[in-house]
């Protein structure tokens, strides 16, 4: 039985909706060309059910049965795995990056010589700590050479107090740097607590937008999801799940379950360990097992190369004022008599610092084995610990250990940007296959615009011929 | 495969980021001339670089050291020169007496060994940048004092100075003492430069005692007793001439050595820290080639889309 001219103009509607509708999501493609997290979507048109005829099946068009999202898990899935590898190398870059800052010690060969230094001076040139136990024991050296000067131990003072300098400042840099790096850890944990309660939150909406036989109906939730998701894998790694039968998301962080069926039932706190370095937990306690992400990489880069560090520069200062106070201890001040006083006070790179007396009076600098003002032997002795292989330093003099905690810091920042730049090619890759995949095509989609334009075109051409076939038919009946 | 709206942004963004950043880096070592500033950038060149330039300002020390060793040196040096000269007159003077000599001419040779003692303790108390440089380690204050009779005349020069001398590094584990010290009658360490025990030299008493046997008029003695003295005194003398000599020698292969070091060494940190500006232009200029043809075929391709053909 054929559809006749009311069938027709039925069929000739479904086909303008279909149509309007291709447009109006080829406008919603086109709209979120520029967003990241947006997969491509598409229209799932089928031919409407056609009716029986002794003539044969005759067609009654098309109808929409949804739309479709282009996504492949898959891709989703391994994106925020690296994203979290990502995450964990740029927080340990960056924090090993503050660290080479604050260390100082850059090469400025211009300034090596001490032309160069003078024409640097107040715009530049080396200005590291190892350039402070050069020209200490420098000035050691010169000491040596005219024990009675009272210039020369002016300059030995001088240069003390600059080495000692160094040593203070470098060392409250490296602690405002791991303080900076604690803050940074809270922050980060505030931020992870607010996505994974967006999480739960969008999740619950896709869940209750695809009840029943809705689904694909949160197609645009599931692209806020993950993009949310990928922001999270930036600051955490994480493994999370959709059950199979409800569709609910349940999310592990370092093991402990943080959302359960879109659910935010757990949260992930900090706690401050022995040593004030800020670690972090789950909310309930447990310890979290984190493989991934900014958080762990600024903890990993603070208390692991950063932390060597700064024991190393403390090893290096206790050790230099052990050694040069055991030898200058030993001599003889300027006036013959005085001995025994300590040149450095202090433990540490902290607290090192010229012994007050000595600083107030260079003639009390005990140069003298004996007492004989002319007598240079512990002057001799303390120039020549600068070259002096120290046990304490792993066989290394001062100098030399001081450069091996500069180069271990920079082989690991080498290490990380290495590493970063092959992650790099891998987040690139997949994100282009994302990409290939998911994207929006702006001439893929004009051109499907111009086909849904020129069958809406059609379509209404068929309403208006139908129009004219009833006014026909009704015009019959005058 | 399948290139979206975004695919070129992606690339091209990710690529004028690499670029841009070997620009900056490029322009950076010709800027600098060096191929690195920071030890991430190649820690083991870094590493080094960083002992080398120690090694270099440790040497630039040690021909400081050498310099001022070289000025006490020179000091010492005129002032041996100056005893030498003392030396040989006095010797020629006990060398003169004989038998055929009036007693007044022995008084005035006496006269002329008196102001010859009063030379010698100016010149053993001689004073270089605030030392007495033959006071040996007791270098403050004159090692040299002379007690005078009532006629004002020496009779006698105590040494108050040390028999030992410092000792300064010349180079790495070298040490060298610059200076004579003015006594050493402990027959060990150095000698001393007017008394020694071993080689017998007592210059003072010699010179005095010449003085008060021509005063005398003992010629015997003067020719039996004070002349071979003096001899003595002359020989130690000659040899701390040569001890001086050499160490002056010591002084410029140490310094010789030293600037060969550092010469070679600045060699060595130029190899590892200098950029080769010919390379770093070209390369810049290859990095600028590309960052250029990026921009260029980037914005063609951006801004073509079928919409420029729909009418």
């Amino acid at each position: 039985m054929p559809l006749g001219l009311i069938g027709s103009l039925e069929l000739a509607k479904r086909s303008l909706d279909t149509n309007m509708r291709a447009i109006e999501l080829t406008g919603h493609n086109l709209a979120n060309v520029s967003n990241p997290a947006y997969s491509r979507q598409r229209l799932k048109i089928q031919t409407g059910d056609t009716l029986p005829d002794s003539t044969g099946p005759i067609g009654t068009g098309s109808t929409v049965s949804g739309i479709e999202q282009v996504r492949s898990k898959l891709i989703d899935t391994q994106i925020t795995t690296e994203t979290s590898v990502t995450g964990f190398l740029e927080g340990k870059q960056k924090a090993l990056e503050f660290a080479e800052v604050n260390l100082g010690q850059a090469l400025d060969r211009q300034s090596s010589t001490a032309e160069g230094a003078t024409a640097a001076q107040g715009i530049g040139g080396q200005q590291g700590l190892v350039e402070g136990f050069t020209d200490f024991f420098n000035a050691l050296q010169s000491l040596s050479t005219s024990p009675n000067s009272t210039a020369d131990r002016q300059i030995v003072l001088l240069e003390a107090e600059s080495l000692t300098n160094k040593f203070n400042a470098l060392n409250q840099r490296l602690a405002r740097l791991r303080t900076d790096l604690n803050t940074s850890v809270k922050e980060d944990v505030t931020e992870v607590n607010t996505l994974i309660t967006q999480i739960a939150a969008i999740s619950l909406s896709v869940t209750t937008a695809e009840t029943g036989d809705n689904e694909g109906s949160a197609n645009d939730l599931r692209d806020r999801r993950q993009g949310k998701l990928e922001e999270l894998a930036k600051l955490v790694s994480f493994q999370s799940s959709e059950d199979v039968t409800t569709g609910t998301l349940s999310l592990f962080i370092g093991g402990v379950e943080m959302i359960n069926a879109d659910n935010a039932s757990n949260s992930i706190t900090t706690t401050t360990d022995a040593n004030g370095g800020v670690q972090v937990q789950a909310t309930s306690g447990t310890a979290l097992a984190l493989t991934g992400g900014v958080i762990k990489g600024t903890i990993d880069a603070r208390d692991g190369d950063i932390a060597k560090l700064n024991s190393d520069i403390n090893t290096l200062a206790g050790t230099m004022i052990t050694i040069f106070n055991l030898v200058h201890g030993a001599g003889f001040a300027l006036d013959g008599t005085t001995t025994g006083q300590p040149f450095f006070n202090g433990t540490t790179a902290a607290d090192i610092a010229v012994n007050a007396t000595i600083r107030a009076d260079p003639s009390l600098i005990q140069a003298s084995a004996n007492g004989d003002t002319g007598n240079n032997q512990i002057a001799l002795s303390l120039a020549s610990l600068g070259q002096l292989p120290q046990a304490a330093l792993g066989n290394l003099t001062f100098a030399e250990s001081y450069n091996q905690s500069v180069a271990n810091l920079g082989q690991a920042l080498n290490n990380t940007n290495t590493e970063l730049l092959d992650q790099g090619a891998v987040n690139q890759m997949l994100l282009r296959r994302r990409d290939s995949l998911s994207g929006v095509s702006i001439d893929e989609e004009m051109a499907n615009l111009i086909i849904f334009q020129r069958a809406f075109q059609a379509s209404a051409r068929m309403v208006q011929t139908l129009d004219e076939l009833l006014q026909s038919v009704i015009s019959l009946a005058r | 495969m399948r290139v979206t709206a975004s695919s070129f942004t992606m690339v091209l963004t990710s690529q004028l980021t690499e670029l841009a950043t070997k620009q900056a880096r490029f322009q950076t070592q010709a800027g600098t001339g060096q191929r690195f500033q920071v030890s991430s950038e190649d820690p083991r060149a870094m590493r080094k670089v960083l002992d080398m330039q120690g090694e270099i300002k440790l040497l630039g020390q040690y021909e400081k050291n050498i310099a001022n060793l070289r000025d006490t040196v020179t000091a010492s040096f005129v002032a041996v020169e100056g005893l030498k000269k003392v030396s040989d007159r006095a010797g020629e003077i006990a060398t003169r007496v004989d038998g055929l000599k009036t007693p007044e001419e022995l008084i005035t040779f006496a006269t002329e060994v008196d102001q010859l003692i009063e030379r010698t303790v100016q010149i053993a108390n001689t004073r270089h940048q605030s030392s007495y440089i033959f006071g040996g380690t007791k270098n403050s204050s004159p090692p040299f004092i002379a007690t005078r009779d009532a006629d004002g005349k020496i009779a006698s020069v105590a040494y108050q100075g040390s028999s030992s001398v410092s000792e300064s590094e010349i180079a790495e584990g070298v040490r060298l003492a610059a200076t004579i010290a003015g006594a050493n009658t402990s027959g060990s360490g150095p000698r001393g430069l007017l008394t020694d025990s071993r080689s017998g030299a007592d210059f003072f008493n010699h010179l005095i005692a010449l003085r008060d046997n021509l005063k005398a008029g003992n010629g015997t003695a003067v020719n039996k007793v004070d002349l071979p003295n003096l001899l003595l005194d002359e020989e130690n003398i000659i040899f701390q001439f040569g001890d001086v000599g050499a160490i002056e020698t010591r002084l410029d292969t140490a310094s010789s050595i030293a600037n060969r070091r550092k010469a070679s060494l600045e060699g060595l940190v130029s190899r590892e820290a200098d950029a080769d500006l010919a390379l770093t232009l070209v390369g810049l200029s290859e990095v600028q080639n590309a960052y250029q043809a990026a921009l260029q075929t980037g914005g063609t391709i951006l801004r073509l889309s079928l919409l420029d053909y729909i009418r």
